[in-house]
């Protein structure tokens, strides 16, 4: 059942994906909001899945590779959703949905795994650990995508290509006003979230085993870089194009953290540990 | 309906003739109620822009009153006044007239065909007829009609998009940039007119802070003055450089007026806040090499020209597909009016049918041999002489629905109001509200026999 619907979620990302970028490119696009719209239909299918995976697994369905990136699409797809609703630009959804798809179709293959956390850590501190993680990653998440809307549109801008692309994406200073708050955003709950981690490690009693573990020095890197970033703007204020490179420098770095750096090491946070009997 | 135009535009009449027949909101209202008191019976709509003056007329014959109507439109005319400006009005009836009318609502009519702000002028003079209780329903429906097919030619093709004058091309531009115009510095170096127009452009979308800068401050100042900014000495423009977030350059030096290492400098005050260069000088003012400093956008005069053609020929390709919708919509809004009349018309009969019944027996059962007859007998008379009547009416009737089929309708219809004594102009439920008498329309079209039928 998780499967069918979470292929459907997929679809509906794919179909959001497809109204997104024609929306940006077609010169008769779908209308306004049809890309959301799927998007929203799409995130509730994964509530959904999410929800029955956890009641099956009697845990929160967030540690296997699946839940992860589910609910990583679900919580960017809440953030933007609620952002366009607040009146920020409905027009980079041509980047977002595709961004998403892709997300969920990596994870998609993993979909039969299960994992759990540690017994030590399962309690409400880690739900609210979690939880603020996502919410950040989120944030930037967007903030990123925003940016790589912004380097477009700068190009476009640049060399005179004045074409429906530059038509449809929003003005440079929208993308950089937005770019400005979610990075803001994001860093506080990012920050939240990596607070709550240092109490769980200190209330578990296991610091050293979580000091070194690369995940923790990822988030460390990606703390910085965007701490770097949010001082760049609040306090000397700067904008534009370097700004948005560093951005996407930021979601990259992001990336890494939440997915990438299980790929290449064995982490504390992993959620390639499969438990006995999943 | 019987709908006709009066009007005059720039095909028809030149700037000075069209001023005199130019109103404002306050002079249209009262053009309009002028014309609801000496024609009560009449619907007016008043459309006055800068390129037309147009009254819509139904309920009235238009070409036999024309001059006498555009005494209404016309300041300060007498009569041998008007007779000499008769050739600049024209005058449009019928299915001519609707089609006219939703070309002007689609910006077809336009002097920049696909022009946005039409639309919003007639939906105005809409409004002030219905305050002014100058139109009622009929015209309700025919400029609901004209919004909606200028909806549809706005949405189905390219005939507004992309905009066709350099100045409203420079707001373009500026809009891609900056979110909010009200918040930005503009700074106009040189006094051009093309600036100027760009400069209007920009304040009208918003912009408050205009700086000057001209080598001639009294110029500078009167510039200023002219669009609510500051004058500052042509000398400190490399200072104020940093301060602007537009610059529109229009000098005639024969020189760079703004070198690229100024620009480079005004970039770090800056801390990348972006920069958008407009250069309409020739030669150039603006070094070409700050177009290539990050957060500087830099368009001379050629790019903004190079798109306005390509907006303007993209505008073009849509006209055929446009008019094509509209002569859709004019083809629907004919056969509603044709149905409305079909549905006035067979009112009439049934309501003529009832007149003759109601008179007929009114006066036989007062007489003696019917007076004395229980009430149920006398109702049972009644009920006989009415299915009298509508078998009667039953052939005229669907003969009339045959000829509305077949398109035969008005001079059906004329012939049918001959013979049966129908009074051509009776009461219909298209009546002006609040009241007033109703106003007496044709139905679907057909129309008293008239000396003149004008049509352009």
């Amino acid at each position: 059942m998780d499967v069918l619907l979470a292929t459907g979620a997929a679809g509906c990302y794919a179909l959001a994906a497809l109204c997104g970028i024609l929306g940006l490119t077609a010169a008769r696009p779908p209308a306004g909001r049809m890309a959301a719209t799927w998007m929203g239909i799409g995130a509730l299918l994964l509530c959904v899945v999410l929800v029955l995976r956890g009641v099956a697994a009697s845990c929160v369905p967030v540690f296997s590779r699946f839940d992860a990136l589910a609910c990583y699409v679900v919580a960017v797809t809440v953030v933007y959703l609620a952002t366009a609703t607040a009146g920020a630009s409905r027009r980079i959804e041509g980047l977002i949905a595709p961004y998403l798809l892709l997300a969920l179709l990596c994870g998609l293959p993993a979909i039969e795994g299960r994992t759990n956390a540690q017994p030590p850590l399962q309690n409400g501190w880690l739900g609210l650990h979690i939880l603020l993680a996502y919410a950040g990653y989120a944030f930037l998440t967007l903030a990123g995508l925003m940016a790589a809307a912004y380097l477009v549109q700068d190009d476009n801008l640049k060399h005179k290509r004045l074409g429906l692309l530059w038509e449809r994406l929003p003005a440079l200073e929208t993308l950089d006003h937005w770019m400005g708050r979610l990075v803001g955003k994001g860093f506080l709950l990012l920050t939240g979230s990596i607070l709550l981690g240092i109490l769980l490690v200190r209330r578990s009693g296991g610091d050293e085993q979580w000091l070194t573990d690369p995940k923790v020095g990822a988030t460390a890197a990606t703390w910085i870089l965007f701490a770097v970033l949010v001082h760049m703007r609040a306090s000397i204020g700067r904008h534009g194009r370097m700004m948005a490179l560093v951005t996407i420098a930021g979601l990259g770095c992001l990336l890494f953290t939440f997915v990438g750096v299980h790929l290449v090491a064995d982490s504390l946070h992993g959620f390639v540990r499969i438990l006995p009997g999943y | 309906m019987n709908l006709a135009i009066l009007g005059v535009n720039f095909k028809t009449a030149p700037l000075e003739i069209r001023e005199r027949a130019s109103l404002n909101p306050q002079e249209a209202g009262g053009a309009l109620v002028r014309l609801s008191s000496a024609y009560p019976d009449a619907e007016f709509v008043l459309v006055s822009t800068c390129n037309r003056t147009e009254l819509y007329v139904a309920g009235l014959d238009v070409p036999e009153r024309a001059m006498e109507l555009a005494g209404f439109l016309l300041k300060d005319s007498d009569e041998a006044t008007r007779a000499g400006l008769e050739k600049h009005f024209y005058v449009k009836e019928g299915r001519e007239a609707a089609r006219h009318l939703l070309a002007v609502t689609a910006s077809l009519d336009s002097m920049v065909v696909g022009e946005a702000e039409i639309v919003g002028q007639v939906k105005q003079a809409f409004t002030l007829a219905a305050e002014t209780g100058a139109h009622s329903r009929g015209m309700t429906a025919l400029f609901e009609h004209a919004f909606r097919c200028a909806k549809r030619v706005h949405t189905e093709t390219d005939i507004c998009r992309g905009r066709v004058s350099v100045s409203s091309l420079a707001v373009e531009f500026a809009e891609k940039v900056f979110e909010d115009l009200g918040a930005k510095t503009i700074m106009i170096v040189g006094a051009g007119e093309t600036a100027e127009l760009a400069l209007k452009s920009l304040v009208e979308r918003g912009a408050k802070d205009v700086l000057v800068l001209n080598r001639s401050l009294e110029k500078g100042e009167a510039l200023a003055a002219r669009h609510g900014g500051r004058a500052v000495r042509f000398e400190l423009l490399d200072e104020y450089l940093c301060k602007a977030d537009i610059v529109i350059s229009s000098t005639s030096a024969p020189h760079v007026v703004i070198h690229a290492e100024s620009m480079r400098n005004a970039m770090r005050a800056r801390r990348g806040m972006p920069v958008l260069l407009i250069d309409i000088a020739v030669p150039r003012d603006i070094d070409p090499a700050a177009g290539d400093i990050k957060d500087v956008y830099l368009y001379h005069i050629d790019d903004l020209q190079r798109v306005a053609e390509g907006n303007l020929a993209r505008r073009r390709e849509a006209v055929d597909k446009a008019w094509c919708i509209v002569e859709e919509v004019t083809g629907e809004l004919v056969d509603l009016f044709k149905v409305r009349g079909v549905g006035a018309m067979m009112r009439r009969l049934d309501e003529h049918g009832r007149v003759v019944c109601d008179a007929i027996l009114g006066q036989y059962m007062g007489r003696e041999k019917l007076a004395g007859l229980p009430e149920a007998s006398k109702e049972e008379i009644r009920t006989l002489a009415q299915k009298i009547v509508n078998k009667m009416l039953a052939a005229p009737r669907k003969a009339l629905r045959e000829a509305a089929r077949n398109g035969d309708w008005d001079s059906y219809a004329a012939l049918a109001a001959q013979l049966l004594g129908l009074d051509e102009y009776g009461p219909d439920d298209e009546g002006k509200p609040d009241g007033q008498d109703n106003k007496t329309t044709t139905a679907g079209g057909a129309r008293a026999p008239t000396a003149t039928n004008r049509k352009e």
